[in-house]
């Protein structure tokens, strides 16, 4: 019995480690935020308990309803835009020959590049005397013209747009690793059996890169429901509302507000949100993957 | 609460005037010369400072130690204006504390402040901090900034100046400068085609209306910056506030932000955006484009602060300089209000263990003769009395008539921040085609409720 007690602290002590720095970075103040979202703080002064106000708050806020949609929005597009074009894109690569490691690079230079350099160069693309505008008049399309990212109803595709360029290339980099380690002589079997491009597709490469798909998934969900830089440094969230994100309201609720007891509110359903979302897609995706 | 701030801007514009007689208008060797006069009156001398940490007066300290300071607007830019008022007053303070490092923590803009407070909150804010008038009472409330008020400096400062900086009879900072904002035209494009400033709130229209058929935006556009929406949103309201304590009467629950002055301010820039008034670039523009566009001449006018006229004068130089005018958004009796303050204010972080160092730091950045080398061409009005600047800009001469004989407020002194983000944001909807609805304005008046505790109670 001793000797299990000693084995017992020996294992703490080779954990501690690890799990002090854990205890102290991510568990106390991911305690402390619960604390802080039932208070009405401004990060200087002594907080004060007010209970759920906060929660109720939020949700009666067409801030924050906004932001909310917004940000399913984001999500929304990159599971089902970005995902579907990386793994077309990956495929194609995958047959490319000897320009894939070419296109493979060109393909994830977006993603490399910083998102404030990548705000200047897509401000200008979208400004109303940028190029899109000027294809548009040459067209005699001059009716179409407008100001992309101050007008309500191309906001958020002209940013998903961005947010897709800079995506891709992740996820088809990704994938083309997944479609790497498929082995060639279950595509010689489908041959055999008389298998289409599309069926093999279906039968073959899908099912085997659902670990792949698992991974892009789950990035690219967590990314987005947090999404912040792209439209705080593209639209600020306007106009109005109109690109505002979750993690962009926290950020002003708390930075530029002095409203931190709100903002941690706020923090605590962006967690709960991303927490659910993904615990969601791992169950479903990881239930279909296939174990060669 | 409504003063004529003429007191202090007519000393300003008189010594000025007297100071720029007989220098030519290149503004060099007079607004030299009366800088040095002025600081013999007004050089905050390290031995002036109280404090019992003060050197010696005769005796310079020759330990090596670093002082932090933290700013938005002290890094270097193109035209080395910064740079060199930075070297001047680094070497004011060198002369008492020879061996002294000066380490700046710059970081542009907006996010500034956001980082300022987390600094401060955190307890890793620089020795020196640089902050905006809205910020100090909730600053010297959480006991971030250290008293100043035995600082010489604060001898310089009156009426509005030092109601702006005092909480609760004790001063906690030093204002860099005046400011107020207020509608800027380009000069030539004015005498060109026959225009003068206008009066009135009709006359602007029709001034509007003149430009707008001749091709040329009336006035220049940048709201994909925030900070330049709440701007002009701001500049409007003072002229619907109903009386000079309204804000006060806001924060006394007998006015609310949803009534019918904001309304009036909000149906006026709705109007502004039906006429075409901003151009169509006006929110694909942040400042940067706004200002170019002013520059270049395909705007005519632009609202902004009074950094203006030596900004654009002084960026057009290979193109021998702009001439700018400056007058007051005109209101409907044309008797406008302006929101006059400080854009900058200096103060210290009260944890600092270099207090007496970090009080001769803000007395020497604000030694007259570097801020006349800060200010003269970068069109900033110094707030403390006794620095006279002869300013070779016209629109600068413009701004300081103005400022003088103009009704003005301290505006915004009890609006908390949110608010502005809203009017901002509200002013966005507009600029993206959405028709103004009074209901809109519920969200000012939700915010505010909701802030109303960050606020100091009017009168502290």
């Amino acid at each position: 019995m001793y000797a299990g007690k000693k084995n017992g602290l020996v294992e703490w002590l080779f954990v501690a480690p690890a799990l002090i720095p854990f205890l102290i970075f991510v568990v106390w103040p991911f305690v402390s935020s619960l604390y802080y979202s039932m208070t009405r703080w401004n990060g200087f002064t002594s907080p004060v308990f007010i209970g759920f106000d906060n929660f109720g708050r939020l949700f009666r806020e067409a801030s924050f309803v906004a932001a909310l949609s917004n940000t399913i929005v984001f999500t929304l597009a990159g599971l089902l835009i970005s995902n579907v074009l990386s793994l077309l894109l990956a495929l194609a690569l995958n047959r490319a020959g000897r320009s894939k490691a070419v296109l493979r690079t060109v393909f994830y230079l977006p993603g490399v590049v910083s998102f404030v350099t990548m705000a200047v160069v897509w401000s200008s693309i979208y400004h109303y005397y940028g190029p899109i505008n000027e294809i548009l008049i040459r067209l005699g399309l001059e009716s179409w013209t407008r100001e992309w990212l101050g007008n309500f109803d191309t906001v958020m595709a002209a940013l998903i747009i961005i947010m897709v360029w800079s995506g891709v290339g992740f996820g088809v980099i990704v994938f083309l690793a997944g479609l790497g380690s498929i082995p060639a002589d279950l595509y010689e079997a489908a041959d055999l059996d008389g298998a289409g491009a599309f069926a093999k597709f279906r039968y073959v490469t899908f099912p085997l890169l659902m670990s792949s798909v698992t991974i892009v998934t789950f990035l690219g969900l967590t990314t987005s429901l947090k999404i912040f830089d792209l439209p705080f440094l593209m639209t600020n969230g306007g106009p109005g509302d109109a690109s505002t994100t979750l993690a962009m309201l926290i950020y002003k609720q708390a930075f530029s507000y002095s409203n931190y007891g709100y903002a941690s509110a706020g923090g605590i359903v962006l967690f709960v949100l991303v927490g659910f979302i993904s615990l969601l897609q791992i169950k479903a995706t990881r239930g279909r993957e296939v174990q060669l | 609460m409504r003063k004529k701030l003429g007191v202090v801007i007519a000393s300003m514009l008189l010594l000025g005037t007297a100071a720029g007689c007989g220098s030519n208008d290149k503004a060099g060797s007079g607004a030299e010369s009366s800088a040095s006069s002025a600081s013999q009156q007004a050089s905050p001398n390290a031995s002036d400072t109280g404090g019992e940490q003060s050197a010696p007066a005769d005796g310079a300290d020759s330990e090596a130690f670093t002082i932090t300071v933290s700013s938005w607007n002290l890094a270097d830019e193109p035209l080395g204006i910064v740079k060199a008022y930075r070297e001047a007053f680094e070497n004011v303070y060198k002369q008492k504390y020879l061996n002294a490092t000066i380490k700046y923590n710059n970081t542009p803009g907006d996010k500034y402040f956001d980082l300022l407070k987390a600094q401060l909150a955190s307890a890793s804010a620089a020795d020196v901090i640089q902050f905006q008038p809205s910020h100090l009472p909730m600053f010297t409330t959480a006991g971030f900034l250290a008293d100043l008020s035995d600082l010489s400096l604060v001898s310089s400062l009156e009426g509005a100046m030092k109601t702006e900086v005092t909480y609760q009879d004790k001063v906690y900072a030093i204002p860099f400068d005046i400011s107020t904002n207020g509608v800027w035209y380009n000069r030539k494009l004015f005498e060109d085609n026959g225009v003068t400033p206008p009066a009135t709130w009709d006359e602007l229209l029709a001034v509007a209306d003149k430009f707008k058929g001749m091709g040329i935006t009336p006035f220049a556009g940048g709201f994909k910056d925030a900070w330049v929406s709440s701007m002009t949103v701001k500049t409007f309201t003072m002229n619907d506030y109903s009386s000079p304590t309204f804000e006060e009467e806001v924060y006394n629950g007998s006015k609310k932000l949803n009534g019918p002055e904001m309304q009036a301010t909000f149906d006026k820039l709705q109007l502004f955006y039906d006429r075409g008034y901003f151009g169509p670039d006006a929110m694909s523009n942040g400042w940067d484009l706004q200002r170019k566009a002013f520059e270049d001449g395909k705007a005519a006018m632009i609202i902004h602060g009074s950094y203006i006229a030596g900004l654009v004068n002084s960026e057009m130089q290979d193109k021998g300089g702009m001439e700018t005018g400056f007058f007051p958004l005109p209101n409907d009796d044309g008797a406008p209000v302006l929101s006059v303050g400080s854009d900058t204010l200096t103060g210290v972080n009260a944890k600092t263990p270099n207090l007496q160092r970090a009080k001769d730091l803000v007395a020497a950045m604000h030694d007259a003769e570097a801020q006349t080398i800060r200010d003269k061409d970068a069109g900033v009005f110094p707030a403390l009395k006794g620095i006279d600047i002869e300013y070779k800009e016209l629109g600068n001469h413009d701004f300081q008539r103005a400022l003088a004989e103009t009704d003005s407020l301290l505006g915004g002194q009890y609006v908390p921040a949110s608010v502005y983000d809203v009017y901002g944001k509200l002013f966005t909807k507009i600029m993206a085609g959405k028709t103004f609805d009074p209901a809109w304005l519920d969200e000012a008046d939700q915010a505010y409720a909701q802030d109303k505790s960050l606020l100091p109670p009017p009168g502290q």
